[in-house]
């Protein structure tokens, strides 16, 4: 069975990212490491929006 | 007898060998080569003389002589060397002295090679440029993170050299620097004893300036390690002899449309035309081959998969030394400890999806081949370059070789990348060794011949 339906929007993933990265690093942290924050939302949701074979199991050491 | 630093590994070995050279004058001549080239270059981080020569002495009263016999080898400082501090060129690692070798380490002394040094890398292997130099201009980025390695052997300081690839580490640098480099299969060689960026991605990488002396370290170095959970217990061939049994004009597969050639600049595009056309004109088959879907998702999948990993190796120190790190390392180790798991999860169920794929794809030619980078080595010492024709592979675990294919307008190398399919080294060997004679090209930095 394939299910490739993605699972929530790059608003999403950076606010989430944004809070994350508040409570860990600091407040300030999202303002100054914008980019950073944008960059891995935009590899969250291109992960999210290609989700493999409901079958495959992870790869690690090949 | 030709300059000791022009001489591939495999004629030092054979001179060696037949006792036409010695050992000793051959380590002489190469430190004395360092000794005139390395400030201007920076590609070393230890040099210790005294045990080279020691070393080498040693070998001259060793009757066994295997196929590495007396060719003193650069290491990249991620190596482990027993005794020999192996600092990662980090300030966390600045005084780390190992007590045991590299596996690999280990293996090229028993084939009969000297360790000449560790070489400069980038910060733990990773993004934060070194203050290696190209030596085909040194107002160009050498690459990274082999950066000391690929500028040694580029300029004669040693034959050949270890790397190592998460991303494109082994393969960017050697293109940038005119030599080969050569990322073998995911597992194919242990990592026992390397400093880790990400388990599930490094893999050791070999630079040299022909297609035979990396198929000499490969042999010397491939084989299951217990002390790898990532080594394959895949046999060995001899790769020497499967590279001959593969000498004839191979079937490639250019990967002209999509990722490849839209990333790359029009003159880059041009001159791997030209090289295909030129290769089949002298027998190959070239056919045009289109990627698979699911490798659109690999560059990203190689970039969560190192940062989460990445961090988790380097979190311990994290917490207390971030300071102590470069920008662009710190960047990445912050950008894993944010990715979710189930995002690198994910990640690696893609990989297993793209990794078949491309197998598939890889195993109707004897190669697939494509530019080895975007561009020429950019004209900035604050980057290590553009290391996307490398990553996707990397990711994958497929085995890729550079080999130098001209010179841009410019004045710098360009070079020409070929991917296999798992553990056929022996074809990638064989299709990259016929094309580098069909290419009939003798490339050696102008202020360093």
């Amino acid at each position: 069975m394939t299910d490739r339906t993605p699972d929530f929007s790059f608003d999403e993933a950076l606010d989430s990212l944004t809070r994350q990265a508040e409570a860990r690093f600091g407040e300030g942290y999202a303002y100054t490491h914008r980019d950073l924050l944008e960059q891995a939302a935009i590899y969250i949701v291109n992960v999210a929006n290609s989700l493999p074979e409901t079958e495959t199991e992870p790869g690690f050491y090949q | 007898m030709p300059e000791a630093y022009t001489l591939s590994v495999s004629n030092a070995a054979e001179l060696v060998r037949s006792g036409q050279l010695a050992p000793t004058d051959y380590a002489n001549a190469l430190l004395d080569r360092i000794d005139a080239h390395e400030a201007d270059l920076q590609a070393w981080v230890t040099i210790d003389r005294e045990a080279v020569i020691s070393d080498a002495r040693q070998r001259e009263q060793e009757s066994s002589q295997g196929v590495m016999a007396g060719v003193p080898v650069g290491l990249k400082d991620i190596f482990y060397t027993a005794g020999m501090k192996t600092t990662a060129c980090s300030r966390i690692y600045a005084d780390f002295v190992p007590e045991y070798d590299a596996t690999c380490v280990t293996r090229l002394k028993e084939a009969g090679a000297i360790i000449l040094g560790k070489a400069v890398t980038t910060e733990f292997a990773t993004s934060d440029p070194s203050p290696s130099r190209n030596p085909w201009n040194r107002e160009h980025t050498p690459g990274g993170s082999s950066s000391g390695s690929s500028v040694a052997v580029a300029s004669g300081m040693c034959p050949a050299a270890l790397g190592s690839q998460t991303g494109g580490s082994t393969c960017r640098p050697a293109a940038y620097n005119g030599i080969v480099g050569l990322k073998p299969t995911y597992g194919r060689i242990s990592r026992y004893g390397v400093v880790p960026v990400s388990w599930s991605l490094d893999t050791v990488g070999i630079l040299v300036r022909t297609v035979t002396d990396a198929a000499i370290l490969l042999q010397a170095m491939a084989g299951y390690d217990a002390n790898d959970p990532g080594s394959a217990e895949e046999p060995v061939p001899n790769f020497l002899d499967e590279m001959g049994r593969n000498g004839g004009p191979p079937r490639l597969g250019l990967l002209k449309t999509g990722y490849f050639f839209d990333r790359s600049t029009p003159e880059v595009r041009q001159h791997t035309e030209v090289a295909a056309d030129q290769l089949a004109q002298t027998g190959a088959v070239v056919e045009e081959l289109d990627l698979p879907d699911s490798f659109a998702i690999a560059p990203d999948v190689q970039r969560i998969i190192m940062n989460v990993e990445c961090a988790a190796f380097h979190e311990k120190f994290f917490r207390h030394r971030a300071d102590e790190y470069g920008p662009r390392l710190r960047a990445s180790i912050e950008m894993g400890l944010l990715i979710p798991g189930v995002t690198y999860l994910q990640a690696q169920r893609l990989r297993r999806e793209f990794r078949r794929d491309l197998t598939a794809l890889a195993e109707r030619v004897d190669a697939l081949v494509m530019p080895a980078t975007p561009a020429p080595a950019p004209r900035d010492l604050n980057t290590t370059g553009d290391a996307a024709f490398q990553a996707p592979w990397t990711s994958a675990g497929l085995p890729t070789i550079v080999i130098p294919s001209g010179l841009s307008e410019s004045g710098l190398p360009l070079g020409i990348q070929f991917a296999a399919s798992p553990f056929a080294e022996g074809r990638l060997l064989g299709a990259a060794r016929w094309c580098e004679q069909a290419l009939g090209l003798d490339m050696r930095p102008p202020s360093y011949s």
